[in-house]
Order: structure tokens, then sequence, then C-alpha cells
């Protein structure tokens, strides 16, 4: 009995000493800045100035506060254009590369480069290319006679679509990587004994692919969704968030708040919302999409 | 004691990891390139290091680093390290670096940053160091002097003015009939005398070249509209409030949207206004005076560069200074040599002016080095029509959100009157904090 305690002790200091490390990093990391930042969104103050308590002031000034419903919902209208896009072609791009055809390699290659650029190189890409008069596409068509008749900035619509163009073109390819360890999961012989029963392409797509891809799907909607959450880099780098405030997002809005307006009090408490909005999403999504399975 | 061995050997390789990630930290941290930490020589009597902060990302850039390389040849005494950042994160970098006491020894800032940088407590008032360190304040701009004294105390060295001035293409005004024989432009004072200009420009110009260019989704709306509302001897900010609901404010807005209308001036061109005027897609330009060294590049261009056209009742620009600051340190003779560092960098203006900006010395602008550059003398009287903007920390957040409504009012996203009283209402929201 005493052997088997002395024993069971030891076990513990060791996993603990193996996970010290880690805990320590994610403690301070991680959990600290956390609370941290909750306890800052509770200040009133200029960064760089004397900082007061303020109780839950900010949170009460964020209520009425219209560009932070107006970025909230720019949030959630990317995430809701971003994710079945993503998923689509993400799978889509999955399947070509999964059909063993010739030339494989290089387009699995070609999917997945621009993933690894940074995204300030794809601000610069997506705007030489998209830039009414002076870009890629204006000076072509204007080499041709024709005037670019869109404006792919100038409005609420077509700013979105312009940063989920250059969303997906950046991130479809990680998204296949998933999907197509997904696909490759699969056994073989699923597809052989449908064959012996003679279907089609479509039924063993939607019988035996489809189900046998929920767990990556579940994966993929989740990663996507609070990727979007996150959007800054292609707002901020590519229209600006504007014209005006059409494509300012809520991340794009907290570092706004904090670094041009320097109310960090006021900046924390949004990222607050913002944390609890995300963690409660996540945590929905993950009971709706594992339960299924 | 085989597996006392392996626990020991897990235990190291643990804390080597641990060990290894501190010694990485300490490596890259911040305050070894800094002030405070940093081991100066002065005490012993010879080279002084003083680390020094710019945020010339764009091309200026090239041109302080000469001037900083030409400074540390030309004596022995002080050995400047220059730092050049990234525009964007700069100001929430230094003011970082100001809190937490780890601020290098002298830094560019813009005017209208002093009032966010000062409530640190870390910016060193110059007057005492200027008299040690030889620096007379009568050398200086009295328009620039008076821009970064706060509460009687000089606050920073200024050393240039930069300003939305008025560039346009020669050949095409000549074209046009519009130049007089000395280059100067032929029109009429006044807005009248200035629409009409630029209604002659659209009517006798090819229909692809646009006879009027600004930046339409950034920050030159908000210049030259602030320029216009000035010009009208009206307000932006009145007893420490924001004014931007005015029937100034208005009248300025109504004559840009009113040359979007008459597509006298081209709608949605983001921010590429340089490159459209580079390359001879238009006429006239207003942009800041930091594009003469992009342009004067482009050999195709034949362009003149005047100071901001008086349309209403006085002459008046945008403008703001580059400034050098001193952040607070205990050693002294460091504080000495920055603000001698910084009073050489303003008598040698002539050869900032190569990155376009105007000196903060009239006897710099005086001089035949600085007349012998091409274009930059065509603007130097901008430096005393300059109104430079209110000082409140809260600046930037409210020049934010003005912008955002009169790109919105551009855009035809709201009217003139919705535009402006939503400006006013964010700006007085803003102060409120």
């Amino acid at each position: 009995m005493k052997q088997h305690r002395s024993h069971a002790y030891k076990n513990y200091l060791a996993a603990l000493a193996f996970l010290a490390p880690f805990m320590v990093i994610y403690l301070w990391f991680w959990i600290y800045p956390i609370i941290k930042g909750f306890i800052t969104s509770l200040s009133k103050g200029n960064m760089g100035g004397e900082k007061t308590f303020a109780g839950l002031e900010n949170y009460s000034y964020m209520m009425s506060d219209d560009k932070f419903w107006s970025s909230l919902w720019n949030t959630l209208y990317f995430i809701l254009i971003s994710t079945p896009s993503i998923v689509v072609l993400g799978l889509a791009l999955a399947l070509i590369v999964n059909m063993k055809l010739k030339g494989t390699t290089f387009l699995r290659t070609a999917f997945f480069m621009p993933y690894m650029l940074s995204v300030s190189v794809i601000g610069s890409i997506w705007v030489f290319i998209l830039q009414s008069r002076t870009g890629f596409i204006a000076e072509t068509l204007g080499s041709m006679g024709i005037t670019m008749g869109i404006s792919f900035f100038g409005s609420w619509g077509m700013g979105w679509l312009s940063i989920l163009i250059a969303t997906l073109w950046w991130t479809a390819g990680f998204n296949m990587i998933l999907f197509l360890a997904g696909l490759q999961e699969i056994p073989d012989d699923l597809y052989e004994a449908a064959d012996i029963d003679g279907a089609g392409a479509l039924a063993k797509f939607r019988f035996i692919t489809m189900p046998s891809l929920k767990g990556v799907t579940a994966l993929v909607v989740i990663l996507q969704t609070i990727s979007s959450f996150k959007l800054f880099g292609q707002t901020w780098l590519i229209t600006k968030g504007g014209p005006g405030t059409s494509t300012t997002p809520l991340v794009h809005y907290i570092y706004q708040i904090a670094f041009k307006q320097w109310d960090t009090g006021y900046a924390a408490a949004v990222s607050f919302v913002l944390f609890l909005i995300i963690a409660l999403i996540s945590l929905i999504q993950y009971k709706l999409l594992m339960s299924k399975s | 004691m085989k597996k006392t061995m392996h626990q020991l050997v897990s235990v190291l390789m643990i804390l080597s990891l641990v060990l290894a990630g501190c010694s990485k930290s300490g490596d890259s941290k911040p305050s070894n390139e800094n002030a405070s930490n940093s081991e100066g020589k002065s005490s012993s009597g010879k080279t002084i290091e003083l680390n020094y902060w710019v945020p010339f990302s764009g091309s200026d850039g090239e041109f302080m680093e000469d001037m900083v390389n030409t400074f540390n040849k030309s004596q022995s005494e002080i050995n400047v390290k220059f730092m050049n950042n990234n525009w964007d994160n700069y100001y929430p970098k230094l003011l970082s670096s100001l809190q937490a006491k780890a601020a290098p020894d002298v830094a560019v800032a813009h005017v209208s940053h002093l009032a966010e940088l000062t409530p640190t407590g870390m910016i060193e008032p110059l007057d005492d160091l200027a008299k040690d360190a030889g620096l007379d304040w009568s050398t200086f701009g009295k328009n620039q002097e008076e821009a970064i004294i706060r509460d009687g105390k000089h606050y920073a060295v200024p050393l240039d003015t930069h300003a939305v001035v008025m560039y346009y293409n020669k050949k095409f005004l000549g074209d046009a009939g519009l130049l007089n024989a000395d280059g100067t432009i032929k029109m009429d004072p006044g807005v009248e005398g200035f629409t009409k200009m630029l209604e002659t420009l659209k009517a006798k110009l090819p229909g692809d070249v646009s006879p009027m260019i600004i930046g339409s989704n950034n920050v030159f709306t908000y210049w030259i509209w602030y320029a216009l509302v000035q010009q009208q001897g009206g307000t932006y900010f009145k007893d420490g409030q924001p004014t931007i609901d005015t029937p100034e404010g208005k009248k300025a807005m109504e004559l840009l949207k009113s040359w979007l209308d008459k597509g006298l001036m081209l709608p949605d061109i983001g921010d590429n206004s340089y490159d459209i005027f580079k390359t001879s897609k238009a006429a006239v330009t207003f942009t800041g005076v930091w594009a003469t060294g992009n342009f004067e590049k482009e050999k195709s261009l034949d362009f003149a560069a005047v100071a901001f056209p008086q349309l209403f009742d006085q002459p008046a620009a945008w403008g703001d200074s580059h400034t050098l600051i001193v952040p607070k340190q205990s050693d002294r003779d460091k504080e000495i040599a920055a603000v001698k560092f910084a009073n050489w960098l303003a008598e040698h203006g002539a050869m900032w002016a190569k990155a376009g900006h105007v000196p903060s010395k009239p006897s710099v602008v005086e001089s035949e080095e600085y007349k012998a550059l091409p274009y930059r003398s065509g603007y130097a009287d901008v430096m005393k029509i300059v109104k430079y903007m209110p000082d409140t920390p809260k600046l930037s957040a409210v020049n934010d959100a003005v912008l955002e409504s009169l790109v919105q009012i551009n855009y035809g996203q709201k009217t003139i009157d919705e535009g402006l009283k939503e400006a006013q209402d964010k700006a007085d929201k803003l102060m409120s904090r």
C-alpha cells in the first residue's frame, strides 16, 4: 500500500515536472493577460496618463457606441460570408488534389503557397490587383480601351467582397490540407464496396465522403469562425477600414481605440466582450457539431 | 538506479528548455538598445552615445540616415545611433517606451502628437538644456517655435514644417493656356477663379486626365477640409471643444463635393493620388510636401509646387512639424548632447529639405544651399501660414472620427449635413471620455 502510494506520488511529481514549463508559460502568457485585461477594462484614462477605477462605465459606454455595434455587425457579416465559402472552396480544392491526376503535386503546392505568405504581402498583392485606376485589373482593362466600372474598395458590399477574395486566396490552402488529411483517412474498401453496389460518383460523395469528413468539417468551421473574428490585417492593409467605417471589423476598431484614441480601458473592455463572444460561439459550435457524430 | 538516472536526465532537459527560454528573452530585451540602460561613456569625457528613433519608414528615412552619418563624421564628441521605425506603430511604441522608462535619448515626434506624449511626464522641458547646448530659440520660425511651447516652456526642437501644398503639371496647364510666362498659374483669385481654372482644364485636356486629384479614402480629405475651414476663419476646436458642424465646415465640404459632382475631381481613388499625378493622369493635386522627392524621380513629369492656394478670406494651410523630443533621464550630459544634435539637424535643414520638408529656421530657408534645391523654395512660404492643429491628447481620435464622416460624404453614403452632424457627435463623445 505504502509502496503504491509513494509510486503514485512519484508519478505526479514527474508529470508535474513535465507540465511545469508549459504551465508556467500558459499561466503567464495566457491566463494572466486575460485577468489583467479584465482589470484594465474597469479603468479609465489615457494611455500614458493617470488611470482611475471606473467600474463598468466602459461597458455601458460600449452599449451606446454606434461604432462598436457597426464593427460587431461587420465582423459577424464577414463570418457569415467567409465560413461557408472557405469550407466549400477548401473541400473542392482537396477533392481536386485527391483525384490523383497528373500534376497533383504542382496543384497542391500552388493551392497551399499563398498560406505561407504574411498578411502584409497578401495586402499589397490585392491592393495592387484591385485598386481603382492604377490597379492591375483597371490598367489591363484600360489598355484594351475598357473602363473598369466597378470600384472594389468603394462601398460596403464591394469592400467586403474584396476582403473575402483576398482571405479565401490566402487561407483556402490551409483548409484544403485539413480536408485532404480527412479524405485520405477514408478507407478505400468503403468506395470499393460502393462500386460493387453500383453507386455513382455523386452517391459515393454523398454517402461516404461527406459523413466521413464530419469531424474535419467541424474543425474547419470552428477554426475559420475564430480566425474570422480576429480579422484585422486584411482590412487594415487593403481597405483601411473604409470608406468611412464600412469595412472596420471589431479587432480593427479595438486597435484604433487603444493606439489612436489611447483609451486602453475601453479597448480592454471591447476585447473582453469579443473574448466572451468567441468563447461562447466556439462552445456552442463544438457542442452542436460534435453531438451529431 | 537506472530509473533515477532517467528522471535526472528528464529534469535536466526540462530545465535546459526553461533556461534557453530565459536567455533568449534576455537577449531581446528592448532596454539594451535604449537609453536608460546603455552605458554611455559621457562621464569619462569621451564619446557620448545617443539612441535616436525616427518614424521615417517612407523615402524620408534615407535622407535622415545620411544626416546622422554626416553628423557623426563631423565631430567626435557625440555618436548617434539611428533607428528607423515603421510609421504605423511608431507612437504606440514611443509612448510605451516612455512609460516603461526605456525610451531613446532623442526621438522625432510630430507637434500634433506632443499632447499624447507629455502626460507621461517623461518629456524634458528644454529651456535650461538649450542654454547649455547653445541653442537659440529666436533662430526658429515664429510659427514653428510657438507650436512647441506648453505652459511657457519649450518641449521640443522644431525640425521642419510639412504641409499640404499644391502641385501642378506644367505641361497640362500650358496646353490649356493657363500658365503665365513665369510658370505660375493664370487664374482669378478665390473659389470661383480656382473652380473656373479646373473647368478649363476639364474642357481642354484629354478625357483620361483628371483636372484635380486628392486622396479620397485617406487623411488628405480631412487635411484639405481643415485648411479650407481655417481659410474662412473657422475653428476646429474652440475653448478645448471640437467645432466640426459649423457653417465654415459645411461650406468647405460643399466645395469639395461640388468638384466631385462636376467631374473636376476623381472620386474613389483610395490611396493612390501620388501615382495618378506622377503618371500624368491628373493636372493638379493637393498633397504633402514629402511628395516632392517622389515626383522629381519621374523624368516624364514636368511639375511645379506652390503653397496651398487661398480660396477664401485668408491664407491658411494644414501642416504639422517634425520636432525632436528629449526623454527624461538622469544623465544630463546626454540630454545636452541630444539638444546639440537636434539643433545641428535644424541648422542643416537644407539636407533634410531634400525629403521635401520646409526647414524650421528662416536662415536656412534664405540660404543659397536651400534655394538651389529645385521646387522646394516655391512653397517655403507655407511655413508662415500653416495652422497647427489644436493641442489635445484626443486629437488623433477626433481627426479619425471626422475623417470617417467626411469620406462617407465624399462616397455619397451621407449628406453633408448628416455627415458633419455625425462627426460633431462622435467628436463630442470622444472628448467626454
